[in-house]
């Protein structure tokens, strides 16, 4: 149980998410904390909501304070776009898609938070880092064309993550100009273009 | 982003029946959901949008039902969290009409035999290439609606599915040659045939 009958809710939940933020960090983490993020998380969108239409507005004191500062949302949204799933069996199906439907709800948080970009090295390290997820979904073992128990879950995590990749890049910008990025972009092309060469000279 | 910016404010605190006018509410996000029939294609914005409301609406509907159940058992008053468990179940109920009402809607007509979801091999090029998912195009947009109403069933009785629902899960299960789309319409009829006598008289 976390903190007293006497604490504030808003502390309650406060600890509740430091919480399940060091078990994911320290990778003591089931389907039910992946569950109880969704749950948390999904609450203080509520609380968003409610407190940023009407910050007056007499409320129950369990949604009238924000209580996960953004700097935390940022860290739940590092780890969640992180590699959960070490050991394939069956049970890592469900982990995998509470984790897309967390992030998910984590990075819908920070938009109720009024982020709308992010560092230019961050948004660059939780692109790749969604990029490989979605590249381990579709590298699973065992997949099949054929009906099978794993397409359900295969599709359903598929449509998370592509979900939360287009969230992602259509809500938040990176925080450099755009020359940077031309600049980012020309320099890629040119690595390409190299690697091409040497490859033809060998 | 704008909370829920369909055009106007959609007042969920009005739900808690702090300003007790949940009528208002609905009328709100109905007159603003349904600009969401009219759309053509894959609207990513209205997905987020639907989803977020999903999401509030789950919130909304355990948070409500836990202070009820704390209340009562404290032999408190539980009334303000009766108005804001009733709001939950009519956005859930209201949502659910809509997301009826697009998938109903001529531009998706038989959407479950002719939307295909993308081929393996360009996921499989885009993975190899670590591009990330491909875009969201229609067959994700369809899925994505079918996965918001999966979620509200969780809230609404089955007395109060909106009319048609059953049935139209039924056509996708029985015409849609994509199984994710079978699947998931599965999921949704799920909610529909707890009730063994509402089973059995659907399939008299």
């Amino acid at each position: 149980m976390i903190g007293t009958p006497q604490t504030p809710p808003a502390t309650a939940r406060a600890l509740l998410a430091e919480e399940l933020l060091a078990a994911i960090k320290n990778s003591s983490y089931d389907s039910q904390t992946l569950q109880e993020i969704v749950l948390v998380i999904d609450h203080e969108c509520l609380c968003r909501e409610s407190q940023d239409r009407f910050p007056n507005l007499r409320r129950p004191d369990d949604i009238s304070n924000r209580a996960i500062a953004t700097s935390v949302i940022g860290d739940f949204a590092e780890q969640l776009s992180s590699c959960l799933v070490h050991h394939i069996n069956a049970s890592s199906r469900l982990i995998r898609e509470l984790q897309f439907r967390a992030l998910l709800s984590v990075l819908a948080l920070l938009q109720l938070d009024g982020v709308h970009a992010v560092h230019a090295d961050v948004h660059r390290k939780w692109q790749t880092k969604i990029n490989n997820r979605f590249r381990e979904l579709i590298w699973l073992p065992g997949q099949s064309p054929r009906l099978s128990t794993e397409t359900f879950p295969r599709v359903q995590c598929a449509h998370l993550i592509s979900l939360g990749a287009a969230y992602y890049s259509q809500q938040f910008v990176p925080a450099e100009p755009v020359a940077a990025r031309i600049l980012a972009i020309g320099s890629n092309v040119m690595q390409l273009v190299v690697m091409v060469a040497n490859i033809a000279l060998v | 982003m704008d909370h829920f910016d369909f055009g106007h404010e959609i007042d969920l605190c009005q739900g808690f029946g702090i300003m007790g006018d949940l009528g208002s509410t609905l009328k709100d996000l109905d007159s603003n959901l349904s600009g969401l029939v009219q759309c053509s294609n894959s609207s990513n914005q209205d997905l987020f949008k639907l989803q977020g409301l999903t999401r509030i609406a789950r919130a909304l509907h355990l948070y409500s039902q836990i202070c009820i159940q704390s209340a009562e058992s404290r032999e408190g008053v539980a009334n303000p969290h009766r108005e804001a468990l009733e709001c939950s179940k009519q956005i859930a109920l209201l949502t659910l009409r809509h997301i009826l009402k697009i998938l109903n809607s001529t531009i998706n007509e038989g959407f479950e035999t002719s939307v295909r979801p993308p081929l393996d091999l360009h996921e499989q090029i885009s993975a190899l290439f670590n591009r990330g998912p491909v875009k969201l195009d229609r067959f994700q947009y369809l899925y994505g609606l079918l996965d918001c109403a999966s979620q509200l069933g969780c809230i609404v009785g089955i007395e109060e599915y909106p009319n048609g629902f059953a049935a139209r899960m039924r056509s996708i299960i029985a015409r849609s040659g994509e199984a994710s789309f079978r699947l998931k319409a599965v999921s949704n009829s799920s909610f529909l045939y707890r009730d063994k006598e509402l089973f059995s008289s659907n399939f008299r």
